[in-house]
């Protein structure tokens, strides 16, 4: 078997593997751990996906700069051990009854959009973007050309985003100008 | 396509990766509703967009339409601004309550 296919699959295994540590382990630290596991691997698919510059956002920006911030909360907020102690929400078998609606909703229609099609993913590929080939798809020009151009005003937007999310954390958190007290 | 890779993706790849984006969803989304602390929820919706990222990054490939890859760097963006709203409430409700289990807010409400 090729070493990228076989990457690919480990890597989405260990993937899953990550995210049943996250809803398994009893503390949030192990949970980030799973999760961080998760989104290295995600990382790897994406790069035999041929999107290098997602996977590298992936490891900068997912498992460098947000599991960071998380992982920091949890050891700052020092919580004791009676949050942790029942994982599970007392709503369990309701919650669990709502999952597995999903999961037969989400199955039926995987059913109904692809079963015995084997050739449905070839027959989308016929209809790929004539102007470019495996070969040279991906890399940072096609991206940085594509989002410089067509998807401008949603990179604008999204930077708009970031600075109305860094507002709403200062005005949140209070923080505590020349000594004035809260509440 | 002639590579092992193309014909990868082309083939079971598509139904191997729609499996995976599936699991990783709904383990997302059981973590959300499941745990009863604060920030095991916030990390099963860092789980369920990550898992959608995957579905537009592996039909870019498929496509080899660049579109897709832009998209997840949108998403990337909303979940840094979601992580960092997020962060922000559970650490200032620590600071009134002293816990981050969602069912002692219901019981201590009043």
């Amino acid at each position: 078997m090729d070493f990228n296919v076989l990457m690919y699959i480990l890597s989405g295994l260990v993937a899953i593997a990550g995210g049943l540590i996250l809803i398994i382990a009893k503390h949030p630290i192990r949970g980030a751990m799973g999760l961080l596991i998760a989104m290295l691997a995600l990382a790897a698919m994406y790069a035999i996906l041929q999107a290098h510059s997602i996977a590298v956002f992936q490891i900068i920006i997912y498992a460098g700069a947000i599991m960071v911030l998380i992982i920091y909360f949890i050891m700052l907020l020092d919580i004791k051990s009676d949050d942790y102690r029942r994982p599970f929400s007392k709503f369990f078998w309701l919650g669990g009854a709502f999952i597995l609606l999903l999961t037969i909703f989400f199955v039926l229609k995987l059913y109904f959009a692809i079963a015995g099609q084997p050739d449905v993913f070839k027959a989308m590929s016929l209809s790929a973007n004539p102007a470019s080939s495996p070969d040279t798809f991906g890399g940072i020009e096609l991206f940085s050309k594509g989002l410089m151009s067509r998807y401008l005003f949603a990179f604008e937007f999204v930077s708009t985003l970031l600075f109305a999310a860094i507002v709403a954390v200062i005005s949140i958190v209070q923080l505590d100008w020349k000594g004035r007290k809260n509440e | 396509m002639s590579s092992p890779l193309g014909e990868f993706v082309t083939g079971f790849g598509g139904f191997f990766t729609l499996a995976i984006v599936f699991v990783l969803f709904l383990i997302g989304a059981a973590t959300f509703i499941l745990r009863r602390t604060l920030l095991h929820m916030l990390m099963g919706v860092e789980l369920m967009l990550n898992a959608v990222n995957l579905n537009l990054v592996y039909f870019a490939r498929l496509h080899l339409n660049i579109d897709g890859q832009i998209m997840s760097l949108m998403v990337f963006v909303v979940a840094a601004c979601e992580v960092a709203v997020g962060i922000a409430i559970i650490v200032r409700l620590f600071k009134r309550t002293g816990t981050i289990g969602v069912e002692t807010y219901s019981e201590e409400r009043g």
